[in-house]
């Protein structure tokens, strides 16, 4: 797949954001300049980007004036600073309390109390619910699942024979997700046709948590020990050529 | 780390115009658009830790504008409205494209998993290499183009789709 919808030599527009927003190093920013004065396609890019930027701080031109104008459409609603304090020391004595004994990682074995992942797995056009030990296969599609009595800062990541991959969320750190019971996930994967087993690692925490130093010691040593306040459940698939 | 009323002005007047260029792109509507600015800058001063000086703010601001945007697509009432008007034209920077195909365009990421809808609007809206992406979303580099083949599979399933209708 070609990695750049432009020309390699031109830069994307978060280069240009940067340099328009006087947060880029003086010699990216004279990387800009130059390469705008001798691309006609960029120069007019720029141009566009410079004469939006313009526009906008003219109709908003402080934090204070947006501020202010959007707390104006909700005049009924409490101040949004009182109800967010509020807010967040109810959530935040709810998650620190949430505790949940250590998962037994054992073949065939999941404990059936506390937050737990699941999977349906589509064969052909026959979809089933997978549970850890079953069998799938190469081309089959898998969307995973979670329940928590609670809400939980969430990440599912996988370990096969080789690699760990952060499936879900897509950023750096858990996604915080509301409390629900057998929740689809909003994605599917498609396996591959490599046969052996496929661990998924669901891990529910109480706080956010950061997920490549976790993702680097599932691939390295093959396990994922929770956090503190956290609670890891695993999935295993066995993927077998048919 | 507090941010004081200097600092937050600071951060908008350099960070501000592009969330909203893009949010606009990407609801097609300045009122929406100046919603999703507001509230993304708003949770930053509030919690400044999530920010936590990990990346550059451009790249945090890129991210966390785009979530915004695609949650609100994926409100029912703001999808039905958007379909139903077809009034808003896709970029000011690209008259060509029809506000019938801005509409097709966002019913479109409303459909895709969130993960790749994030990155189809970095890659065919912003058209930032895979790089850019993973240091926007704070991924590898692989996993990106992992995303992007599943992506355009997708795409092409879609537009098989289409052409049978």
């Amino acid at each position: 797949m070609r990695d750049l919808k432009l020309h390699p030599e031109c830069m994307s527009n978060l280069v240009f954001d940067r340099v328009l927003g006087d947060s880029a190093e003086p010699s990216l920013r004279a990387e800009v300049l130059a390469h705008v004065e001798g691309c006609a396609r960029c120069a007019l890019r720029w141009e566009a980007l410079a004469e939006q930027r313009t526009a906008f701080l003219e109709r908003v031109p402080s934090w204070r004036h947006l501020h202010g104008q959007q707390e104006a459409k909700l005049p009924s609603k409490p101040a949004r600073h009182l109800l967010w304090g509020g807010g967040v020391a109810l959530a935040a004595s709810l998650l620190l309390t949430f505790w949940l004994a250590p998962n037994v990682d054992k073949p065939g074995f999941r404990s059936k109390g506390g937050p737990r992942i699941g999977a349906y797995v589509k064969h052909g056009e026959q979809v089933t619910r997978a549970d850890t030990g079953s069998i799938v296969f190469p081309g089959d599609y898998v969307r995973f699942t979670y329940s928590s009595d609670r809400p939980v800062y969430f990440a599912l990541l996988n370990r096969d024979a080789q690699h760990a991959t952060t499936y879900f969320p897509l950023g750096r750190e858990t996604a915080q997700l509301e409390a629900g019971h057998d929740v689809a996930l909003d994605f599917s994967i498609k396996l591959d046709d490599q046969p052996g087993s496929e661990r998924i690692h669901g891990l529910f925490c109480a706080e956010p948590q950061q997920l490549e130093p976790l993702r680097a010691t599932l691939e390295a040593t093959g396990r994922l020990s929770p956090p503190p306040h956290c609670h890891v459940d695993v999935l295993t698939l066995e993927k077998k050529v048919e | 780390m507090k941010l004081t009323k200097e600092l937050c002005e600071e951060i908008y007047r350099r960070h501000a115009p592009a969330a909203f260029r893009r949010a606009q792109h990407v609801l097609g509507s300045v009122s929406d658009a100046d919603e999703v600015v507001h509230d993304v800058f708003l949770r930053l001063f509030e919690q400044p830790a999530q920010f936590r000086g990990h990346s550059l703010a451009s790249t945090y601001l890129y991210s966390a504008v785009t979530h915004e945007c695609l949650n609100r697509i994926r409100n029912r009432r703001t999808r039905a409205r958007l379909t139903a008007e077809r009034m808003h034209l896709w970029s000011a920077s690209d008259p060509g494209t029809s506000a019938e195909s801005a509409a097709v365009v966002r019913d479109l990421l409303a459909q895709l998993p969130t993960t790749l809808a994030a990155i189809a609007v970095f890659y065919y809206l912003d058209e930032l290499s895979q790089r850019e992406i993973a240091e926007v979303l704070g991924c590898s580099h692989s996993h990106v183009g992992h995303q992007l083949s599943l992506l355009t599979s997708w795409l092409k399933e879609q537009e098989k789709a289409l052409c049978a209708i």
